[in-house]
């Protein structure tokens, strides 16, 4: 089956994130495809390469791209929610006249397109909040 | 209820008004998915019925008010918006209170309904 998984909560705040990535991993494990993860909502944070993990801690961040290199998976980040959250990339930076770009290399800013997109094109969308 | 099972969508709206983004971002992908001609049911259920009240003043609370993005739905073809008998019980409301034009449904007909869609959102 093709799967789309949206997550809305950051990782800061709830497990949610936690849930999707082992989902992912699942999903991988049992021979599914995956069309695309869209970062909705909170959830755009994990997108940002300015955050610090402490030690005893998960990098969901590292974690999201070590799978995404494994298995070529699309991360989209919605460009509305991410810009107001303050994670954006340069052509955004340039735009809104911002002293520095955090976007972290292997996630890309689109619209909520790729959302419909995914809807259409996948057996089962996922969400992942709370 | 959904005609093409195949690409219909169900938003849920569940979070009372000014709560959190929640609301305004399921908005948001409502009125995305719409472009792409996608057919949008939205379900407001338990304290997600409050963001239609058509008497919300938000002036107050130094925040956007959501209901005239909400008015504008039928603008953008999602006319199919349901809200549940109960949660108009609950907070003694009728259909002429709220903003915009809600089918009502039983209580006990929510899991097929929702079963319907091809895709549920809850945010």
């Amino acid at each position: 089956m093709i799967f789309s998984l949206l997550i809305y909560t950051s990782k800061s705040n709830s497990q949610a994130e936690q849930t999707a990535l082992r989902f992912t991993r699942s999903l991988l494990a049992k021979g599914h495809s995956i069309h695309r993860i869209f970062f909705y909502g909170d959830s755009v944070h994990t997108a940002s390469n300015l955050k610090v993990t402490m030690r005893d801690e998960q990098d969901l961040t590292a974690q999201w791209l070590a799978l995404s290199t494994q298995h070529q998976l699309d991360l989209v980040v919605c460009i509305a929610a991410a810009v107001k959250r303050g994670v954006i990339d340069e052509s955004e930076a340039k735009r809104h006249q911002k002293p520095g770009a955090n976007l972290q290399h292997g996630f890309s800013l689109s619209g909520l397109g790729q959302l419909a997109d995914a809807a259409i094109h996948c057996d089962r969308m996922i969400t992942f909040a709370n | 209820m959904p005609t093409n099972n195949d690409q219909s969508v169900l938003l849920i709206i569940s979070n009372p008004p000014f709560y959190s983004a929640s609301n305004r971002e399921t908005l948001d992908i409502g009125l995305a998915f719409s472009a792409f001609d996608i057919p949008v049911s939205i379900l407001f259920i338990d304290d997600g019925i409050l963001q239609i009240k058509s008497d919300l003043n938000s002036e107050q609370l130094a925040q956007k008010n959501l209901i005239n993005t909400f008015k504008a739905l039928e603008m953008y073809d999602i006319q199919d918006c349901y809200v549940i008998n109960k949660d108009l019980e609950r907070f003694n409301l009728s259909t002429n209170a709220l903003a915009i034009k809600c089918k009502t449904l039983d209580k006990d007909a929510i899991a097929q309904f929702i079963q319907a869609f091809k895709t549920v959102i809850n945010l």
